[in-house]
């Protein structure tokens, strides 16, 4: 067998043990192993395993995920974001579908401290659905709405995805961040139009609201945003000022949840317990999927595997729009099944190269991706945000009724999604301004 | 306090006694686990004060806490990273693919599954093997980080990536076995701990 060869059995059976519920992490390290050791001898593939996963973790950068995972954990136990729900509620209360918005908006803000869509979801799941049940929705829109609206969870900044992805393609993490800001917004935009032209088609969907609040009173609910306007402006004037590095950022960020929570008085040592193992829990899982695509990345540059692919691919097309639209594809089909992280990091060793030999822009492929893998987070049969609002509402909605929901959403999304691939200005141009 | 299955008589017998027993081996080495998994947890809430206190410190006096950079990435990343290992098997938390064998019919998914166990656990313990001869192999050297005009010692770290796949290795040969022998859980969901 040739070493080209072992490297696309090695890719083969790869695939075949994730499909056998294996950890992904583990088995990218199992088969990169016993490809080394095919290839070059048993020191090599020992040797390999060496320091590479402690080199891997002991990373300054890496360790911003931590850091912004806990301050969206806390925010999320700790019920630091529920007042931007009420705010915006009362803000909207007069269009067509206000809550739905409000929840959107609500989404948007949390994501502003937030780095993970489940956390996003699971928030505006836990206050938003059972407001909008309340006032005559639809279970399906309320569902649908929360569930889609997650996902700018990790578009807005900061983002675990858009972290992981800086590492392993070292790319600035500001520069994304910064991106997007934009394609988190443009999503938000399209969820509101959605909602507002089912509701205008179908006004039996969201009853309106017949009861007036005051100013002075919208005024009194909107003093309770102020937790989140406080950690927001600390995280994003300090990361965008280059005062923060990304760590700084998080960690400034989880230690005023920390105090915010205790002044009021919703910090438990359950609450803060609950947010630490949530943390621990996700960073150790997601690093060990991280310390795999090293190896395999290895693995890959050895066997000639990798090279061989992406050749294979830019022989075959040298048109970058052609290119694009096949990982679009495999980003598509890759996020029906599987979680964001895993499948980022199990493909970027392959597609890495591509985009390398495409010359496509590294920030704005960046963005495209975490687009991809949110969409991907919504798709049945597996979208990680479905089960979380399943999960967080109980008996309301089943599942099914929760994809059905999406079903208009995901439309808009493949519009958002066209509109950040033909248009690479909308993330790219807030780059300009100030080099 | 001995539970039987919900909806089952309480069981009787040497397969009975079999599954209890490998049900409070696996109780027993998930307190450990626990009790390891603190470290991690100490880890976080560490790196977010050190790092908040180095941040206000570096405003106000113009220098921040020394060794904060090194002592982050060296010692309470790697902690974070691998200590837990052994808890995100207890929790079944680890990223995996679950669509595959939930379409298979019960009894296949819970042969793949189990099955699926073995190769997990000779990863682990490569991990874990190689892990340890690498850390003795820092301490005798003393690996150390220089940031500044000082150096800080980072080989102890290296000890938690065979401490985290070690005990992660140990659970998973403990479920193998109680596979092998028919004294696991019926399904992967069922769980001995309840949620």
């Amino acid at each position: 067998m040739s070493d080209i060869e072992i490297g696309l059995w090695g890719l083969g059976l790869l695939f075949l043990l994730i499909a056998m519920r294996l950890p992904i992490g583990l088995s990218m390290i199992g088969v990169s192993f016993g490809g080394l050791y095919l290839l070059a001898g048993w020191r090599v593939a020992w040797g390999s395993l060496g320091l590479l996963p402690f080199n891997f973790a002991a990373s300054w950068v890496l360790s911003s995920v931590p850091m912004f995972l806990l301050l969206g954990f806390l925010c999320y136990h700790a019920k630091l974001t529920e007042g931007l729900f009420r705010a915006a509620r009362v803000w909207l209360q007069g269009l067509p579908g206000g809550l739905a918005i409000a929840s959107v908006l609500g989404s948007a803000g949390f994501a502003a401290v937030s780095g993970s869509s489940i956390a996003c979801s699971a928030t505006m799941g836990r206050i938003a659905v059972p407001e909008m049940t309340k006032a005559g929705y639809h279970p399906e829109l309320a569902t649908g709405t929360v569930a889609v609206s997650g996902t700018i969870g990790a578009l807005i900044p900061p983002s675990v995805i858009m972290l992981i992805f800086a590492v392993i393609a070292q790319v600035p993490v500001t520069s994304l961040f910064i991106s997007g800001i934009a394609a988190g917004l443009l999503t938000a935009l399209g969820y509101i139009v959605v909602i507002l032209i089912r509701v205008k088609l179908n006004p039996g969907l969201a009853p309106q609201d017949e009861n007036r609040i005051s100013i002075r009173d919208r005024i009194l609910m909107t003093r309770d945003t102020w937790p989140i306007v406080l950690i927001m402006l600390g995280v994003f004037t300090g990361l965008f000022s280059g005062v923060f590095t990304a760590t700084e950022a998080g960690a400034v960020g989880a230690f005023l949840a920390t105090l915010v929570a205790l002044a009021k008085r919703t910090l438990t040592p359950r609450v803060f317990f609950a947010a630490i193992a949530d943390t621990v829990l996700t960073t150790s899982t997601m690093i060990i999927i991280g310390v795999g695509a090293t190896v395999l990345t290895r693995f890959l540059a050895f066997s000639g595997a990798g090279d061989y692919l992406s050749e294979l691919v830019l022989e075959t097309t040298s048109n970058p729009a052609v290119i694009m639209f096949g990982l679009v594809l495999l980003y598509l089909f890759l996020g029906l099944f599987l979680e964001p992280v895993g499948a980022m990091l199990l493909t970027l060793p392959l597609v890495l190269p591509i985009i390398d030999g495409a010359d496509f822009n590294l920030i704005w492929f960046g963005i495209v991706l975490t687009k991809l893998l949110e969409i991907g987070m919504i798709t049945p049969p597996v979208g990680m945000n479905v089960f979380v609002i399943k999960g967080v509402v109980g008996n309301l909605v089943t599942t099914a009724q929760i994809f059905r929901g999406i079903g208009w959403f995901l439309l808009m999304d493949l519009v958002v999604l066209g509109l950040l691939v033909l248009l690479p200005g909308i993330v790219l141009f807030p780059l300009s301004f100030g080099g | 306090m001995e539970q039987a299955t919900e909806g089952e008589p309480p069981a009787q017998g040497r397969g009975a006694r079999r599954k209890r027993a490998f049900a409070r081996a696996e109780a027993g080495l998930g307190w450990v686990i626990r009790g390891v998994a603190i470290a991690a947890g100490l880890a976080i809430v560490a790196m977010m004060v050190q790092v908040s206190v180095d941040v206000a410190l570096r405003y106000v006096t113009g220098t921040g806490l020394p060794g904060t950079l090194t002592i982050v990435s060296y010692y309470y990343m790697v902690i974070v990273a691998f200590v837990p290992l052994g808890f995100a098997e207890l929790k079944r938390a680890h990223i995996q693919m679950e669509l595959v064998t939930d379409m298979m019919p019960g009894r296949l998914s819970h042969l793949v599954t189990g099955w699926g166990l073995l190769p997990t656990g000779i990863v682990t313990g490569m991990l874990a093997l190689r892990g340890y001869e690498e850390a003795l192999n820092q301490a005798r050297i003393g690996a150390a980080q220089v940031q500044g005009m000082t150096s800080i010692a980072t080989w102890p770290a290296t000890f938690a990536l065979p401490l985290g796949a070690g005990l992660m290795t140990l659970l998973v040969a403990l479920r193998f076995l109680a596979f092998l022998l028919g004294a696991g859980p019926k399904s992967r969901v069922e769980t001995w701990e309840g949620a």
